[in-house]
């Protein structure tokens, strides 16, 4: 990978070979600038080997994995919170989220702060791939063969030259929140009454 | 145009907030003209605060106000003319009309029709007592008493000249006839008259000054010292009078929008925790190069500072800060309503209503405290014919206080009632399935007293032989447990109850004691903080299986802070000769929290966990510390709340009933070739392993299986490997437990093996007999330590 440095909101330097090629075949615009209504940018990261995008604005950064704190009575795929400069921001394993196979936090480990309306949640993805510019026109909308638990949060697939990429709807994922709703509310009535 | 109509709307806000003063001021002094209805100036005080309302109304267009405000003036013209007489038909109308004023106003604000309130029933009323045959006490009677009362001092001041001749002469001239005598004493009274007048004359102009131009709190300042003074006239009449220059005091205040200091707050919380991580930086430099010049100026610098900070901290905090007398003001209206709803008779005594407070709690403070007065004055304050019959006097007390006591405001509704009978509440729980009979006999009184707040006896239909308070005490109980607050009630069966508040200052910046249980810290409020106490296992009582502590006269329930935020199960943290126990209180309720170990206090600022992560059972908020690692905020209430339906028992959590059939061997180590091979070669000498992938994983392990041997990938995520030693290190069970470092490249630092005490260090790729020698190695060097 020598992309390893690039700043990945450096639109310039983020087109990637399949726009370029795709761009080049429509040869008639080949210097063409990018017509933002046209694209849309998304950062592209690796989950459980399938290429998945989120709107890169409602990306607030990329960050490496920080020590966090476990939050009792948080759902199952709540790790914890960290301190991001100052903010106390919770983190979800996106893999738990969606039901894959836990992998442990290793080099490639990222985590994604999302920032949209008044939410600030990370998300922990496996490896960041860049940012993708996706035409519009080629996003379905009813994705053809994504697994039934994860469906609810995609908002369409992209498909590009070469790859095809998952585009979320972080807005779904961020409304069911992280905390357990009081489960012991009956049982406790029952253990009141005996 | 724009500017016009933003110029209006601020005119309008500035008119809501003062009309908000007055009439809040009204229900006050309204409440204290019952009883001294013939005070001129407070008569003229009304007078000026319907006219100032009714004045800015109609300017502003606003007609029913206009309207019902004129007729108040009006009313209270002929009052303070003393054209008419107060009477409580007549108050009644007036208070309903301030009522109504206070609707208006509320429509105002909240951007309705001020025009679609009804106010003819109020103006009717109103209009009766204007009408020239209204039959009231006529106005002469007050003039007649009026002339009474100085008649009355005259004869006082003839009865204290003669005394004063009396002395004066009794000594010497006896010779002086008596005739002499009473024409000088005629002549001293004229004299005195005519002083008297002057002065009359001159507290009119000092009114009448007043009228012009004042702020509404310097104004009850001096007519306080007013009324001081007056007393001082009449009783020291004898002096030569003192002239009294009024001062003009300008009260130097400005209005400031709260969200601004909200924001001011804000900063000065994160100001907090920059200190607090600076003095952690200083403390942390000092360990490590002491003595060196650089350092110790960094350590004054953070010490000043600290200083700074604090007293910053302070400054807002104050700037915040109202006086509770903005609630308790409200007060004389509550209790004569209720009282009269009640047909009670009760006298309301307000104490330290200048005790300030920050502006969030004085707004949750308002019900609960409605509530408890509510109670007192139903349940508690007993019928006057029945107050009579006891010996009581015929009207009850209820007295409301507030003083501060360090960080606290403690805030006190005491009544002289019936008081209550612990033994009745048992019993009425008992009915009400609240409490077993086991229970019952193990409650204490101050527990009995508790049960009032329980929901399911607040409910319950009025039983009136019941001196117990039922109606909304849960509301008491909620509100103050929301404050982080502590309930205490005291009472005495015939003498009165007392109901005490415990409430923090501040809600943003607060103390906190740190605590540990498993791998994770909790900081809990301070204020819910009783006592701190170390006990064996041995200590340990159980009742009906659950367990429970005997401190001093108390029993108290314990539960392990871990199973009641969920996170308890299989962990084993606990040594049963050393175990830690906070005892906590919120609102009524009492219980110890066992924790593996005590960290300190520290003060801490709350921050939310967003929205993302709402309503958290257990948890209150989060915090930064000086490493800027996130602690989260017990939720006391919710914890104590958790711990009554908790089943497991402290010794489930005690490291030495862990059972074992083999020794245990923990393996910490990123997901690599290597740790496989060590895996096999520890099984095949007998070990049960136990692998962790990350150090976060590792230590939720090592508190579930004790392990005899650990080995620790230097490495691993998400810290490294040198961290999750020194934190293992901390946890009772691995104090002296061999730890092996795994260097994967060969690398290492010898400083932070010594400092985490390592037995021993391997490198990859791991060979059979060294893993063997070195776990030999390892337990002999612990046999040597032990």
């Amino acid at each position: 990978m020598n992309g390893k440095d690039i700043d990945l909101f450096d639109k310039s330097l983020a087109l990637n070979e399949d726009v370029e090629e795709e761009l080049a075949r429509k040869s008639k615009k080949s210097d063409a600038i990018i017509m933002k209504d046209e694209y849309e940018q998304v950062v592209g990261f690796i989950l459980h080997n399938e290429l998945y995008g989120i709107d890169i604005l409602d990306v607030e950064e990329i960050i490496k994995p920080v020590d966090y704190t476990y939050v009792p009575n948080t759902k199952p795929f709540v790790m914890g919170v960290i301190n991001l400069r100052g903010k106390v921001i919770p983190v979800v394993d996106l893999r738990k989220r969606f039901g894959f196979v836990a992998k442990p936090i290793n080099a490639d480990s990222r985590i994604i702060i999302i920032a949209h309306n008044e939410y600030n949640v990370g998300y922990l993805v496996d490896k960041i791939e860049k940012v993708y510019y996706v035409e519009k026109k080629s996003i379905e909308p009813t994705p053809p063969n994504i697994p039934q638990n994860i469906e609810k949060y995609v908002k369409g697939v992209g498909k590009m030259p070469k790859k095809i990429i998952t585009l979320l709807n972080i807005e779904e994922l961020l409304k069911e929140g992280g905390s357990l709703v009081s489960k012991t509310g009956s049982s406790m009535e029952v253990v009141e009454n005996g | 145009m724009a500017e016009n109509m933003d110029d209006m709307q601020e005119i309008i806000q500035d008119f809501l907030v003062e009309a908000d003063e007055l009439l809040e001021e009204l229900d006050e002094d309204l409440v204290r003209l019952e009883s001294e209805s013939e005070d001129e100036e407070l008569l003229n005080k009304i007078f000026r605060a319907f006219h100032t309302i009714k004045g800015s109304a109609s300017f502003l267009g606003f007609e029913k106000l206009t309207e019902l405000t004129h007729k108040l003036e009006d009313v209270l013209n002929k009052l303070r003319k003393f054209e008419l007489k107060l009477n409580s038909e007549m108050m009644d109308a007036i208070l309903a009309g301030v009522d109504k004023a206070k609707e208006i106003i509320e429509l105002i604000k909240e951007g309705g029709d001020p025009e679609s309130i009804d106010i003819e029933e109020n103006v009717k009323q109103l209009s009766k007592f204007l009408d020239e045959n209204y039959k009231g006490e006529e106005a002469k009677e007050g003039a007649a008493e009026d002339e009474l009362t100085e008649e009355e001092m005259v004869e006082l001041q003839k009865e204290e000249l003669l005394e004063e001749e009396a002395q004066a002469e009794g000594e010497g001239e006896e010779k002086k006839s008596k005739d002499d005598i009473d024409a000088e004493i005629e002549r001293l009274l004229k004299q005195r008259m005519e002083e008297d007048k002057e002065k009359r004359l001159k507290r009119r102009e000092k009114i009448l000054a007043e009228l012009q131009g004042k702020e509404s709190k310097t104004e009850e300042k001096q007519e306080e010292e007013k009324k001081e003074e007056k007393k001082e006239e009449k009783k020291e009449a004898k002096k030569p009078p003192i002239q009294k220059k009024s001062k003009p005091v300008v009260e130097q205040t400005i209005r400031v929008d709260v969200q601004r200091l909200d924001d001011l707050m804000n900063l000065v919380g994160e100001l907090v925790l920059g200190k607090n991580r600076l003095v952690s930086v200083a403390q942390k430099a000092e360990e490590k190069f002491s003595g060196d010049e650089v350092v110790e100026e960094l350590s004054e610098v953070a010490n000043q500072i600290t200083l700074v900070t604090t007293d910053l901290q302070m400054g807002v905090m104050k700037t915040r800060m109202v006086q509770i007398g903005k609630v308790f003001n409200k007060f004389p209206r509550v209790v004569r309503d209720i009282a009269r709803e009640l047909n009670k008779e009760v006298e309301l005594i307000i104490e330290g209503a200048d005790t300030e407070l920050d502006k969030s709690v004085v707004e949750e403070i308002n019900d609960p405290l409605v509530h408890i007065v509510r109670n007192a004055i139903d349940h508690g304050i007993e019928p006057p014919e029945e107050r009579v019959k006891l010996g009581k006097p015929r009207k009850g007390k209820i007295i409301l206080s507030a003083y501060h006591e360090g960080n606290y405001i403690i805030i006190e509704a005491a009544d002289d009632g019936r008081g209550m009978d612990p033994e009745k509440l048992k019993q009425k729980a008992l009915e009400k399935g609240l409490i077993t009979e086991t229970e019952a006999r193990q409650m204490s009184k101050e527990e009995a007293y508790a049960l009032i707040f329980k929901p399911g006896f607040s409910t319950a239909e009025k039983v009136t032989n019941l001196s117990g308070r039922g109606v909304g005490m849960d509301v008491v109980k909620t509100n103050v447990e929301k404050l982080n607050g502590i309930i205490e009630i005291k009472s005495e069966i015939g003498k009165g109850t007392k109901v005490i508040l415990k409430i923090p200052l501040t809600l943003a910046i607060i103390q906190a004691l740190l605590v540990k249980v498993t791998k994770e810290y909790f900081a809990i409020p301070l204020v819910s903080v009783v006592e701190t106490v170390r006990i064996t296992k041995d200590d340990v009582d159980k009742v009906e299986n659950k367990d429970v502590l005997r401190l001093r006269e108390n029993i108290i329930p314990l539960v392990y802070l871990g199973d009641t935020l969920g996170m308890g199960k299989n962990k084993r943290t606990l040594d049963g000769r050393e175990i830690y126990v906070v005892v906590v209180a919120i609102a009524e309720k009492k219980i110890g929290l066992v924790v593996d170990e005590l960290i300190g206090r520290e003060e801490i600022v709350i921050k939310s966990l967003g929205n993302y992560l709402t309503n958290i059972k257990g948890i209150s908020g989060a915090t930064i510390m000086g490493d800027g690692s996130v602690t989260l905020i017990l939720d006391v209430a919710n914890v104590i709340n958790e711990a009554s339906i908790i089943s497991a028992n402290i010794e489930d959590h005690l490291i030495e009933n862990y059972e074992k059939d083999r020794p245990v061997a923990l393996v910490a180590s990123r997901d690599i070739s290597d740790k496989n091979d060590l895996i096999g070669y520890l099984k095949d000498r007998g070990y049960k392993v136990i692998y962790a992938h990350t150090d976060k994983e590792a230590l939720d392990l090592a508190c579930e299986h004790i392990a005899d041997i650990v080995f620790i990938d230097l490495s691993i995520y998400i810290n490294d490997g040198y961290n999750l030693a020194r934190s293992l290190r901390s946890m009772p069970a691995y104090k002296t437990t061999p730890l092996i470092a795994v260097s994967t490249d060969g690398t290492y630092d010898k400083e932070k093996l010594k400092e985490s005490r390592f037995s021993g260090i391997l490198f990859v790729p791991l060979e059979k007999d060294e893993v063997y020698q070195a776990i030999e190695n390892a337990s002999k060097r612990n046999i040597l330590v032990a």
